[in-house]
């Protein structure tokens, strides 16, 4: 790996973290309507007291947060909460760090998200293998317009479906929460049950629609790799059917599919937003979903900005990696 | 004559198509000694790549042998199993491809391609004798060892051809089968590739098919030129008789079409179209294009025969002495 090479790829990292915090600091405010005022008329709504001084409070409000001084004292004031880690309080939840949110979000999300991922990504690339290679029994093959339909379904009508029969008809697995309504998360073997349980049924939507797409993607991608001189070439050569199926097509097929895996993984840190809402899960997309509805716009901006730098952040390590399963791309500065 | 080391007698090779049966190969035989280089030329789609993919045994549906035997070493390869087919290929016939900017795993260095390739039939040590192996190999081809540690997007399209004949003669097998070896490289590289693959041929003593089109490079390589036309050998003589003194009349029409400095400017084809391998012309298939034609050709298809010592003909211009 190049010096140079490093540094350019490091150097583009930082401009695409650059204008995602510019970016995401213009937008929110940019957005119609006062947040501020929102809130308060909210709150005053909610507890039915006077509606005079609203202005004053939100005047009060703006100081406290800050959003009084000038759109480019907010800016600066924004990168250095960002590198603090710092993105404000929350105004539904208000007096909570949006930090704290994203915090205590984060790891259920990742676990969630993650290994759901990571499951529909392996098998559905394992049976889509199998479903391109010619010598794959027919009733293998079968599979394929069983995938070409929950392919085409999507996971938040998947966990619909999920919750009606495993949920209210046989009362296997919880309905929602990511674990047990009113328990305290402790390192036992009663919340590890219960945190698995509960994450069940939105994995299993996950994975139920996404395997289907990693199938289908992988068997078109073999299916053309086969048709490749090197593989006929393989076979002129003698070479033992497995090795040509994994060393000549597998090998060579994977290599799309993992650039999609990284940018999808990127993507899991926001959560799959309809899911976690389905499943009522504590992750970053039942935050971000809450927090859009209620115009909590610290708590969308954070949110939004983790998920941008985690893109970022994955498509970066990709980058540094692909070199090292594909040597046709070399890590050159040019 | 000693025991040819292949024989290939009334091949049939068929594509079941939804429009029909689209006959490749119909019926070609012919056979080659031990150390021979044997031309198939034609036009496209006259059978000869479809007939070299059979040697190999690697023709794909909707492609299948519907007849025939071909036999090496006097074994019948299409009796052979599938394992046993495998440990064939590569050792006792291997394969020169079309393709060579293609033909090599991307992903694996040249030397993984060599320890693939004998690794499929004898038990490798992965040390010192490998590499030793190897880099004999790479120096017969002309190219240097250090090519084995390259990956193929590394080498220009000449390497890659001679990394594939080094490959094709490290297990030493008898026959080798060049499908329009250098069908993509520039006259120079071309030129040198053919040198490289005489050489090798020579040192190893293996029989060669070279499969191709461009008429010259085949008189400067070949011992034996067979021509095919529509699915069947039409012609096969010694490479100078063919020239000199062609017998059949498509043979006629191809080598006169040939260009040449005294015809400069007159482009001379053959008039007509190859007819459709879906439905041939009934009797010879040549004679809808045939300027010498006779009645019986339209109805009765010519006999291929041995009409003088190592030439062979199917048509009616030779039958009894009649033409």
């Amino acid at each position: 790996m190049t010096l140079a090479y490093l540094s350019r790829r490091v150097g583009m990292l930082l401009l695409i973290i650059f204008v995602a915090v510019t970016v995401n600091f213009m937008i929110a405010r940019l957005m119609p309507g006062d947040p501020v005022e929102n809130a308060i008329n909210r709150l005053v709504a909610a507890g039915g007291g006077s509606v005079g001084n609203v202005q004053e409070i939100a005047a009060a409000y703006r100081a406290e947060l800050g959003l009084d001084e000038s759109v480019w004292k907010q800016y600066l004031a924004y990168w250095v909460n960002v590198f603090q880690f710092d993105f404000g309080t929350s105004l539904v939840h208000y007096p909570a760090r949006v930090s704290h949110i994203i915090w205590a979000a984060l790891p259920w999300t990742i676990g969630l998200l993650g290994i759901a991922t990571v499951i529909s990504f392996s098998v559905g690339i394992l049976l889509g293998a199998a479903l391109g290679w010619p010598g794959t029994p027919k009733f293998v093959k079968a599979l394929v317009p069983v995938f070409l339909l929950t392919a085409a379904v999507p996971y938040f009508l998947i966990g619909m479906v999920l919750i009606f029969f495993v949920v209210v008809t046989y009362r296997v697995f919880p309905s929602g929460g990511g674990y047990t309504f009113g328990s305290e998360l402790r390192a036992d073997w009663p919340t590890v049950q219960s945190v698995f349980m509960h994450a069940v049924l939105p994995a299993l939507s996950i994975i139920l629609s996404s395997i289907g797409s990693w199938a289908l993607g992988m068997r078109g991608m073999l299916i053309s790799t086969l048709g490749e001189d090197y593989i006929t070439l393989a076979q002129a050569r003698g070479l033992p059917k497995t090795r040509i199926f994994l060393w000549y097509g597998v090998r060579n097929s994977l290599l799309p599919q993992l650039t999609a895996l990284a940018i999808l993984l990127g993507h899991a840190v926001s959560g799959a937003v309809l899911v976690e809402v389905i499943f009522s899960y504590p992750g970053l997309g039942f935050r971000l979903f809450e927090a859009i509805n209620g115009k909590d716009f610290f708590v969308v901006q954070g949110i939004v900005l983790i998920l941008a730098i985690s893109i970022a952040v994955a498509m970066f390590a990709l980058d540094l990696l692909y070199p090292l399963i594909d040597p046709r791309i070399r890590y050159q500065s040019r | 004559m000693t025991q040819p080391i292949l024989q290939v007698s009334e091949l049939k090779v068929y594509y079941h198509t939804s429009q029909g049966v689209v006959k490749a190969v119909d019926g070609v035989s012919f056979s080659l000694q031990k150390g021979e280089k044997f031309g198939l030329v034609g036009e496209s789609g006259s059978g000869k790549t479809t007939t070299a993919m059979a040697l190999m045994r690697l023709l794909n549906p909707p492609a299948f042998v519907e007849g025939g035997h071909i036999t090496l070493n006097g074994r019948n390869l299409l009796a052979l199993s599938e394992e046993e087919t495998r440990r064939a290929r590569g050792a006792e016939i291997s394969l020169i491809p079309q393709g060579a900017m293609n033909s090599l795993n991307p992903v694996m260095r040249v030397r993984g391609h060599f320890h693939d390739t004998i690794g499929a039939h004898r038990k490798v040590s992965r040390g010192e004798d490998m590499s030793t192996t190897i880099e004999r190999l790479l120096r017969k081809v002309g190219l240097p060892p250090d090519v084995a540690n390259r990956y193929p997007h590394e080498l220009s399209g000449g390497m890659k051809q001679r990394v594939i004949i080094a490959m094709s003669i490290a297990l030493e097998p008898s026959v080798i089968v060049a499908d329009e070896p250098t069908s993509a490289l520039d006259v120079v590289v071309q030129m040198q590739v053919m040198a490289t693959l005489d050489q090798v041929q020579k040192d190893l003593g293996a029989a060669v098919i070279l499969v191709g089109h461009d008429m010259g490079l085949m008189a400067q390589f070949c011992d034996r030129i067979g021509v095919m036309y529509a699915g069947t050998l039409v012609e096969v003589a010694p490479v100078s008789q063919l020239f000199e003194d062609p017998q059949h009349p498509y043979t006629q029409l191809l080598i006169s079409s040939l260009p040449d400095f005294e015809t400069k400017g007159r482009f001379r084809g053959i008039p007509g179209l190859p007819p459709s391998l879906r439905a041939l012309p009934p009797g010879c298939t040549f004679h809808p294009r045939c300027p010498k034609v006779l009645d019986r050709c339209k109805t009765v298809v010519p006999a291929y025969r041995e009409i003088a010592p190592a030439r062979w003909v199917s048509c009616h211009l030779y039958d009894g002495g009649a033409g």
